[in-house]
């Protein structure tokens, strides 16, 4: 306990970790979009989407066996040289950052929507930035004991929303099961896959776990729990509202929260879910953004890394702003361009480097 | 010192050129005395030099004068012999610098200069007044011994002694402060103390350069690991079986001369808010206790912001029972809510201040000013809320409920903080302000070792021991700052 280096973190908080990296936006989202595409069947979603975050899993967990104390754009360096490596890393870097930027932009919108319907856009994203610059300062240790508390609160309150909202579930919305076929749970999967293979973005952590034994089976309970969280709370959502109203609504689930009401004492709970929802989605972001700094400088050979995290929050303040001056901009980022391209870097690169890895080991293996 | 002549440093054979040398030193100082005397029938002329409202006049006739007066021998003895055998003292020390006897008479010790030696005997004389053992006035209890620390450095130790009767308990003297030299000790428990830690300690001791140190106050903020923090990171006591507990859990303590006070290092969150009282009672009541003052910390700091965000911003979330009260309550009242809250809690600050300060006759009558004034004379006047009035007193409460004083004058720090961060963004705000806080607090590390252990992480062992009350401990349980657990 005494004299622990900073910046390690256990298996368990890791595994604690991978609900806190998918539910957070998950949760509020996913409803509404596979309310969309899939109908009734949208709680099936998850579970496909988490068989492919499984594959995924396997990959990382393989290459990670191969190449220990390395983060992934470390090893991608060695695997494909320096010149393909970097470009890699750079872009992952930056996919890292944007993505932690669109939770920013979807907590604001959250916010604004919800909380603070009169304060510009500027002062929330000032309020969160600043906050963060603090928070990511403290390094990884300080994302994994956060999370080992917000853990609890999302698991609770997932649970009392799905508890709470029983009473008002319809379950004549639920069924004819499938009517629409498989297609829509397909293209509802599709989008959900490019969430839950954000495990990615623990890849990055992988070097700072300082006992990694069981290190695969820790990341797939998480991804079951998230699973089985995200699934019932699709469910619980489709049932109160029907699908229809859940395909309409831009925060289906938080809605729900509204409904749930148990005697007169225990109703309008929404401060309850809107405070853990905020520093859930703010942690996500967290997580992001350290992912993402530590690419650059590892990519960039920088020693330290507070040096990145003031001009990195200036800027995405600004790129926020900018890039996405509405909430329709977001939205309509969230349903046709993220899903797409980030299929390509959660799945498909890491397949390759993968392929990769086992043509060089066999061909190290046969040369000896 | 460096660069000494040899002449300058040492002392010399001649008992007047050492005389003419030491009555510069302490020149002006006219409570210094020099006796000078003839030892026994040798007639060896002899200087004994003492502080005069130092000593105890007694041993400085019997034991010192006497004996050396009354000797029949009439050869010339050595220093040592006169040691070894003549002056029954308990504790006598051969001192060969004039920087050494310097410090010898300033410290309360008489000394001897014999004609023709170059060296001298310091001989312990010291009386001073001093406070008796009283009880605890700032750690109350109500069962458990009751003794508190006095300034008297030495008899705090042996407060120490009477509850380790072992050899392991280590006792480490050192002196602190260039002009004050006030000695401080570091006490620990060899088995069960990490070395790094004690190592640890005696570095950033030694790295103080300081001309003074009137307190262990100013200690702890030195040596303390984030001295800006609100949490802190080094406990103090007053009762000696607070501190033995501590001892035996592996804490290095700092004694200092003129300090009831002692410090322990490191010092965990889970101490500030454990009572010795915990271990005197029955494990069921105290763990109840101990989770309602869990709870009492948290409302100290977040229920005048919780209060702000929900009334100032959601008014959806008042629970429609209370809403025509709230309504009415709010109806007509000149600032909006979250001024008013400051402004109270601003106001019960002072209150709290003030009652430091103010002489005991007129205490009583202040309480009721302030009640009457402030509390209810404002709502009356429909300026306040009665609703803020209660939450501020409740606020106020619960941070008195926080047994380590240092953790609840934190807790009052943060508060404000929060308060206004609240004020500008709602809930938004306090989430923001609980996230900064929590991460900071989660981060904090006390000496090396992480503040929050035990409560987190691998906390299911050590939980009976930090937020509940479960067993009392047995022979087995190794204390978890000292010794490794095993994986």
């Amino acid at each position: 306990m005494t004299n622990e280096s900073l910046n390690t973190i256990t298996v368990k908080q890791l595994y604690r970790l991978i609900p806190l990296l998918i539910l957070p936006t998950g949760a509020l989202a996913l409803p509404t979009m596979v309310g969309v595409k899939a109908g009734n069947g949208g709680w099936l979603c998850p579970w496909l989407s988490a068989s492919v975050s499984l594959v995924v899993i396997y990959i990382l967990g393989s290459l990670d066996r191969g190449f220990p104390n390395q983060t992934f754009i470390e090893y991608a360096i060695e695997l494909v040289g320096a010149a393909i490596g970097r470009s890699l890393g750079v872009l992952y870097s930056l996919f890292f950052l944007f993505s932690g930027m669109m939770v920013v932009l979807e907590t604001s919108g959250f916010i604004v929507s919800t909380v603070l319907k009169e304060t510009p856009r500027l002062i929330v994203l000032v309020a969160i930035y600043g906050a963060m610059a603090y928070m990511l300062s403290l390094g990884l240790e300080g994302i994994a004991r956060l999370g080992d508390i917000l853990y609890m609160f999302l698991f609770v309150l997932i649970v009392t929303l799905v508890v709470g909202s029983t009473k008002d579930v319809h379950v004549n919305a639920l069924f004819p099961l499938l009517d629409q076929g498989w297609s829509g749970v397909l293209s509802g999967s599709y989008i959900a896959v490019s969430w839950f293979c954000e495990v990615i973005v623990a890849a990055m952590f992988f070097p700072s776990v300082k006992y990694k034994s069981h290190l695969r089976t820790h990341l797939v309970m998480g991804v079951l729990v998230t699973s089985i969280l995200l699934s019932a709370a699709t469910a619980v959502t489709i049932g109160v509202l029907g699908p229809q109203e859940t395909a309409r609504n831009v925060y289906a689930t938080f809605n729900v929260v509204r409904y749930i009401q148990w005697g007169e004492f225990f109703q309008h709970i929404d401060a309850f879910f809107i405070i853990p929802w905020i520093s859930v989605m703010i942690l996500k972001s967290m997580m992001f953004y350290h992912a993402g700094v530590m690419g650059l400088t590892q990519t960039c050979g920088i020693s330290r890394y507070q040096l990145l995290i003031v001009p990195l929050m200036v800027l995405s303040v600004v790129s926020a702003l900018w890039l996405f001056p509405n909430e329709f901009s977001i939205s309509e980022y969230h349903r046709f361009v993220f899903p797409n391209y980030a299929v390509v870097l959660e799945v498909f690169i890491p397949a390759l480097l993968w392929i990769v890895f086992l043509i060089k080991s066999r061909a190290s293996r046969t040369n000896r | 010192m460096l660069g000494a002549t040899t002449r300058g440093v040492f002392l010399s054979k001649n008992v007047s050129w050492n005389e003419k040398r030491i009555a510069s030193t302490f020149s002006r100082c006219d409570d210094v005395f020099f006796r000078r005397f003839e030892i026994g029938d040798s007639k060896q002329r002899a200087l004994l030099v003492f502080l005069t409202n130092l000593v105890e006049k007694a041993i400085i006739d019997t034991v010192i004068l006497r004996s050396l007066m009354d000797n029949h021998n009439k050869r010339r003895l050595s220093i040592q012999q006169i040691q070894a055998k003549l002056i029954p003292s308990s504790e006598i020390r051969l001192l060969e610098t004039f920087t050494q006897v310097e410090s010898a008479i300033a410290a309360g010790e008489a000394v001897l200069f014999i004609d023709g030696h170059p060296q001298a005997l310091s001989i312990a004389a010291l009386k001073w007044e001093h406070r008796a053992v009283e009880k605890a006035d700032n750690e109350v209890t109500v069962r458990g011994p009751q003794q508190a620390f006095s300034e008297n450095m030495m008899n705090n130790i042996a407060l120490v002694r009477r509850f380790i009767f072992d050899a392991k308990l280590k006792v480490e003297k050192g002196t602190i402060g260039t002009v004050t030299k006030t000695p401080y000790c570091l006490v620990y428990h060899d088995e069960f103390i990490d070395k790094a830690i004690v190592e640890e300690v005696r570095n950033r001791l030694g790295r103080l350069d300081l001309d003074q140190v009137l307190d262990t106050g100013v200690i702890e903020q030195l040596i303390s690991d984030s001295p800006w923090s609100p949490f802190p990171t080094v406990d103090y006591t007053e009762r000696p079986d607070r501190l033995v507990s501590q001892i035996l859990q592996g804490r290095v303590a700092i004694f200092l001369e003129n300090s009831p006070q002692t410090l322990t290092v490191p010092a965990l969150f889970v101490e500030f808010l454990q009572v010795p009282e915990d271990y005197y009672q029955g494990g069921l009541l105290q763990s109840s206790i101990r989770i309602l003052r869990y709870f009492a910390f948290l409302v100290s700091f977040i229920l005048p912001s919780l209060y702000v965000a929900i009334m100032g911003y959601n008014h959806e979330l008042i629970p429609n029972t209370f809403l025509p009260s709230v309504l009415e309550q709010r109806d007509g009242l000149p600032v909006p809510t979250a001024m008013e809250v400051i402004i109270m809690d601003i106001a019960f600050e002072v209150l709290r201040e003030a009652g430091l300060r103010f002489p005991r006759p007129i205490g009583q009558a202040i309480s009721i000013v302030g009640a009457l004034v402030i509390g209810q004379a404002a709502v009356q006047a429909r300026l306040v809320m009665a609703a803020t009035v209660i939450v501020i007193a409740t606020t106020g409460i619960c941070s008195f409920t926080v047994p380590g004083y240092t953790l609840s004058a934190g807790a009052r720090l943060l508060r404000f903080p929060l308060l206004i961060v609240t004020s500008f963004l709602g809930l938004l705000g306090f989430s923001l302000g609980l996230l900064v806080i929590a991460a900071h607090f989660l981060t904090l590390r006390s000496f090396g070792v992480i503040y929050t252990a035990g409560l987190a992480p691998r906390a299911r062992r050590d939980l009976q021991d930090t937020v509940l009350r479960g067993r009392l401990p047995t022979q087995s349980r190794t204390p978890w700052i000292g010794r490794k657990r095993p994986k």
